[in-house]
């Protein structure tokens, strides 16, 4: 709290006032020689505490009047991130003027009255140093200054676009700001950021013309996408350090979403802290926030998921669309339409979403073409925020699977083989039996009977050939008794650059090779320990245990109520040990005896697979059950997923895609550009480098939601065939962020954090922030309360003395009746009578 | 008489002077004894009618004239009444609302003074006998009562020359009193009778036993009655020096009068315990009509 007129409050003064009217009363009172004192004193000793209640309050309340008069017209006010509590600060200075004033009305008790004479100057001491206190680190900050740079931070979220009475909260910063750049000292200096999913800024280096800020300002347009202050209040940092003004201030104007703040980690805080306190002079924080809309409606797609990992064009992919509503009402949406490439789902049956729940929309839909594709969800309702009422992904459909069998027991009867049950398994036709499988449809099979998986059975010896994995997605190691170096070096090395392994010991592994298999880089390729071969006595075998098949390639069969993956029974298997633990590695399925039947294991960018038997019917009548054939579909293409990029991304400063690539490693400095196109006509471009993790498309700026294209060079067409879409582009996608639209406000302990890195203040008006700029300070003015307190208290004081008028008067019509002159006339006489007649 | 300085002795003329003016109107050849009977001072004659005490026949005018008259004598009452006048400080109290008494207003002490003067004038002219107590917290002057005709002009130069002071104290005096008046008469209280009502009450009680007759004059200045002050008041004890009290008169005055009323209350009922006379009188009844009424009352009864 601080006083705008600060001298005028030698207006107390006044208080003088009230208490010399009383002393004069006290020392003006007409001196009476009484008699009668007795009854007085026997009165007073009754009354007197009484009496002084009566003249205490009456004094305190004249006393209050006028310090509420002379406060008030010394125009108190509180600063914008005011450091002393007002509510206790302005109290216990009219208490303490009341409590010194009132001590005169005390008279009667003297050591009562120094009391409250000591607390008084006490209190008033007090309230004086807490004033004092705040015009030292307040006021203190806001040196006047001609000369200085400001860097206007705007929010540039999802959130600002929601109207707030009738104008949103975008626009409304934009007028701010151009009214905080209009009316600033002429040395002042602007820079813009637009705070965004990541910061862009519009204007770095501080500019002085006002025209070219102003015009910078009103070219302005929200994006898409939380803002992220750290990020933003860093680029503003960054523009400021450009600048080499004596002062330096930050401007945020936003609605105050918590999401973004990244409060939750404080270390981020923190650094802007330190780079605050690197800078010379260090900036002020200026945060304008605005009105944050409090009932709003909307609905949003706040996701498009895929039921499988691997999409196929061999069979249909469930694709859920989850609708959020964030807002602060029920809301029905008109219907959810999903376009993918050409096509158009209609869904009508989304109902009433109240608010903070979602609904999730089943889409099932078959992609006949492999690549990539785009998909589409629009949700048609009414709501606040139409940005998120659409939402994009990209999804690449696996044309082909390519599976190297490696079977470690050939046999000349097909079925005899290691490797055969699977084979047939992933392609269940007469190619694999004869070993023509293919990409094509092999004599006598229809078109419709092209499998998505290829499986190739080779025997070991086929492994002398150098780069057999090449060209592989999985492979599988059926019952292989062991490899050789250098071959299990190299399907090392594929695994790590995103092959997928599936190893299936039967009975003629050795646990030996397996458990002492390590890579170069000093990783156990195996993801557990083959330590012995256990052969339960018939009647006594094991069998798979649902409750632990938690693996998500088990997933769709756990959920599928008809499975018999329940009765598989094992007969013989190898007893995997689970090492110590390792991030990488994990369980995904048990046997009813509590031994492990899969373990996997991450090495680089692939994944290992480990399986207690072997995938043919000698360990167990796996391969006899139905579940059988889903079972090694879905292991194949929870193996082969790590291979494919991923083609949604959320939004930010930079996003990496990366290129398939089967030579990683090589790297080269050569770079080349790539076209990116964006949603709504977005052009920007992409540096094509290889890196060790093989080509990859960098990309800067990519924060608003929506589809991206990449054009590639004609060159790299052919290795990146399977990621292109019909129109021979690369798209993908950049993820809608739903949380923008729970307009979750900033709460006091995020405040604290900010406050406890920077020099924050808060003005509630764009006129507190202009003073602030301007170095002067006003805030929130509170004399208005304290007329009317004053007038409050006047009145109180008007009844208090009628009612104490009143109080005394009462009784004033009690006559004393002290007359009887006859009778005593009469007795007199009458005794005069009896003495003289000697009764 | 003589050793008294001039001013003095103006005011004790004075005195008797304003106790006579007051008193003679009424009584002046009226006042008189009905009662002829055994006396030393001869009255006047009267035929003689059968019945009469041969012993009063006025020989000598039988031998002069021939005829029976009888002598008449005034009789000598054996009244004796003591005034008891309180001097204490309190008494000195003179409001603004007291009747005028001469020109000026008396203090509760000058009107008791005239008061006690006027009773003394009318007891001695009725050859009464009449004594003398002045007492504030102590007796200061007692004059035996008797019916000698100097004890008028002692009585009253007694009263002109007591000045009202020192604190009250009625219990102790007043049993002091009853204990040196040994013949029964009549015990005459002139007070405000500020003191604790019980010892009062006792010391009453101690009168009735001693089977004197009890009048009490309870003198009461008006304000006394009725605390008209207004705004801060400084009020000085009469009676102790260092007792002082500042205070707004009207915040304390329903809870005063009602300690007066009762104050008074229990004085009369105490009073009409031993059969005394309570006679309440405030300073504001012009004197000479409080004491006119008394006694043409008096008069109308006869």
């Amino acid at each position: 709290m601080l006083f705008q007129n600060m001298w005028l409050l030698l207006g107390l003064l006044a208080v003088a006032v009230p208490v010399i009217i009383h002393l004069l009363n006290r020392q003006t009172a007409r001196t009476v020689e009484w008699g009668a004192i007795r009854f007085l004193l026997d009165s007073v000793i009754n009354r007197k505490r009484r009496i002084m209640l009566e003249e205490v309050l009456l004094l305190g309340a004249r006393c209050l009047i006028v310090t509420l008069v002379a406060v008030a017209i010394a125009r108190p006010f509180v600063p914008p991130e005011s450091q002393v509590p007002y509510v206790i600060v302005l109290p216990l200075f009219l208490v303490a003027v009341v409590v010194f004033g009132v001590s005169f009305a005390m008279a009667q008790y003297p050591v009562m009255a120094m009391w409250f004479r000591i607390a008084g100057v006490v209190l008033i001491a007090l309230a004086a140093l807490a004033i004092g206190l705040e015009k030292k680190f307040n006021l203190g900050r806001f040196g006047t200054l001609s000369e200085q740079s400001i860097a206007v931070v705007i929010d540039g979220s999802t959130s600002m676009t929601v109207a707030v009475d009738g104008k949103t909260n975008f626009e409304r910063a934009l007028a701010e700001a151009s009214r905080l750049v209009e009316t600033a000292g002429r040395g002042a200096g602007f820079s813009i950021i637009l705070a965004g999913p990541f910061p862009i800024t519009v204007m770095g280096a501080p500019v002085s013309d006002r025209v070219k800020v102003l015009s910078a300002l009103e070219s302005l347009k929200p994006v898409t996408g939380r803002a992220r202050i750290p990020a933003a209040v860093s680029a503003a940092v960054a523009a400021l350090s450009q600048g080499s003004c004596p002062a330096k201030k930050i401007v945020l104007i936003t609605d105050g979403q918590r999401i973004g703040w990244e409060t939750d980690q404080p270390e981020r805080w923190k650094f802007i802290g330190d780079t605050f306190s690197r800078m010379s002079p260090k900036p002020d924080f200026v945060l304008r926030k605005l009105q944050a809309p409090v009932h709003f409606r909307n609905a949003g797609v706040a996701s498009i998921d895929f039921s499988r990992d691997a999409v196929g064009i061999d069979r249909d992919v469930g694709i859920n669309v989850r609708i959020e509503n964030t807002g602060s009402e029920a809301v029905t949406p008109t219907d959810l339409k999903l376009r993918i490439g050409a096509d158009t789902i209609t869904d009508r049956t989304v109902g009433q979403i109240e608010p903070g729940s979602s609904e999730t929309i089943r889409f099932t839909y078959r992609f006949k073409e492999a690549g990539s594709h785009t998909l589409v969800a629009q949700l048609s309702v009414k709501d606040d925020l139409p940005a998120d009422d659409t939402c994009s992904a990209a999804v690449n459909v696996i044309g082909r699977l390519r599976v190297l069998l490696i079977d470690g027991s050939p046999s000349s009867r097909f079925l005899e083989g290691a490797a055969s049950f699977a084979a047939l398994a992933m392609a269940p036709g007469e190619g694999t039996v004869t070993g023509k499988a293919g990409g094509s449809a092999g004599p006598g099979e229809q078109e419709g009977d092209r499998f998505l998986i290829e499986p190739r059975i080779v025997d070991t010896m086929a492994l002398r050939d150098a780069g057999v994995f090449e060209g592989s997605d999985v492979v599988v190691l059926a019952d292989v008794p062991r490899l050789p170096a250098r071959v299990a070096a190299e399907l090392a090395a594929f695994v790590y650059n995103g092959g997928g392994l599936l190893v299936a010991p039967g009975e003629n592994a050795q646990g030996d090779f397996y458990n002492a298999w390590w890579m170069e880089i000093g990783s156990k390729v195996m993801p557990a320990e083959i330590t012995g071969r256990v052969v339960p006595k018939p009647g006594e075998e094991a069998k798979l245990s649902l409750a632990t098949m938690e693996h998500r390639a088990f997933r769709s069969i756990r959920e599928n109520s008809k499975s018999d993956i329940g009765s598989v029974v094992v007969s013989a298997y190898w007893r995997l040990l689970e090492g110590a633990r390792e991030k990488t590695v994990s369980t995904g399925a048990r046997m009813n005896n509590g031994d492990v039947f899969l373990a996997e294991r991450r090495l680089g960018r692939g994944i290992v697979l480990l399986t207690a038997c072997s995938l043919d019917n000698r360990g167990s009548n796996l391969a006899g059950c139905n579940s059988f054939v889903p079972l090694v579909h879905e292991l194949v293409y929870y193996l082969s997923n790590p291979a494919r990029p991923d083609l949604n991304f959320a939004p930010g400063p930079e996003t990496t895609l990366r290129l398939p690539s089967r030579r990683p490693g090589k790297f080269s400095a050569k770079e080349s550009v790539v076209d990116v196109a964006g949603p709504g006509g977005l052009k920007t471009r992409g540096r094509l480098l290889d890196s060790i993790e093989g080509t990859i498309v960098r990309m800067e700026g990519l924060h608003s939601p929506g589809l991206y294209r990449i054009t590639i060079p004609e060159s790299l067409k052919e290795t990146c065939r399977d990621l292109l879409a019909a129109d021979g582009a690369i798209p993908f996608a950049v993820r809608q962020d739903t949380e923008e639209g729970r307009m979750q406000s900033l709460g006091t302990a995020d405040m604290e954090l900010v406050r406890r890195f920077t020099r924050l203040s808060r003005p509630e008006s764009v006129d507190e922030a202009r003073q602030i700029l301007a170095g002067k300070t006003s805030g929130h003015e509170l004399w208005r309360p304290l007329a009317v307190a004053a007038l409050l208290v006047l009145l109180v004081e008007t009844l208090l003395t009628r009612w104490i008028a009143l109080r005394r008067r009462t009784g004033a019509g009690d006559h004393l009746v002290f007359e009887g002159r006859e009778n005593p006339a009469a007795a007199f006489a009458e005794q005069l009578e009896k003495v003289r007649h000697g009764d | 008489m003589g050793l008294l300085p001039g001013q003095t002795t103006a005011q004790v003329s004075r005195l008797e002077f304003l106790a006579r003016g007051l008193v003679e109107g009424f009584i002046t050849g009226r006042h008189r004894s009905p009662h002829k009977g055994f006396s030393v001072e001869f009255a006047e004659h009267r035929q003689y009618s059968p019945g009469d005490d041969l012993h009063d026949l006025d020989w000598r005018v039988y031998g002069k004239s021939d005829r029976f008259y009888i002598k008449q004598y005034v009789e000598e009452t054996n009244l004796r009444a003591t005034i008891l006048v309180d001097a204490s400080g309190s008494m000195a109290y003179a409001g603004d609302m007291a009747a005028e008494v001469d020109g000026r207003k008396p203090s509760k002490f000058e009107y008791a003074q005239l008061l006690a003067a006027a009773l003394a004038y009318i007891l001695v002219k009725q050859q009464d006998a009449v004594g003398l107590v002045t007492f504030d917290v102590g007796m200061r002057r007692y004059i035996p009562a008797r019916s000698r005709a100097s004890q008028l002009r002692q009585v009253l130069n007694e009263l002109d020359q007591t000045r009202p002071g020192g604190e009250t104290g009625l219990g102790a005096i007043f049993n002091n009193i009853a204990d040196r008046i040994h013949r029964r008469g009549i015990v005459i209280i002139i007070s405000d009778l500020f003191d604790n009502p019980d010892d009062i009450t006792r010391a009453l009680h101690h009168f009735r036993y001693r089977r004197h007759e009890v009048l009490v004059f309870h003198v009461m200045a008006e304000e006394e009655l009725t605390f008209p002050f207004k705004g801060s008041t400084r009020f000085h004890s009469l009676e102790q020096a260092d007792v002082k009290l500042q205070i707004d008169p009207r915040s304390i005055r329903s809870e005063y009068l009602a300690r007066v009323k009762s104050f008074v209350e229990t004085i009369k009922t105490a009073c009409s315990q031993i059969k005394a006379d309570y006679v309440p009188l405030s300073t504001k009844t012009p004197f000479h009509e409080a004491l006119a009424d008394c006694l043409s009352r008096r008069r109308g009864r006869r």
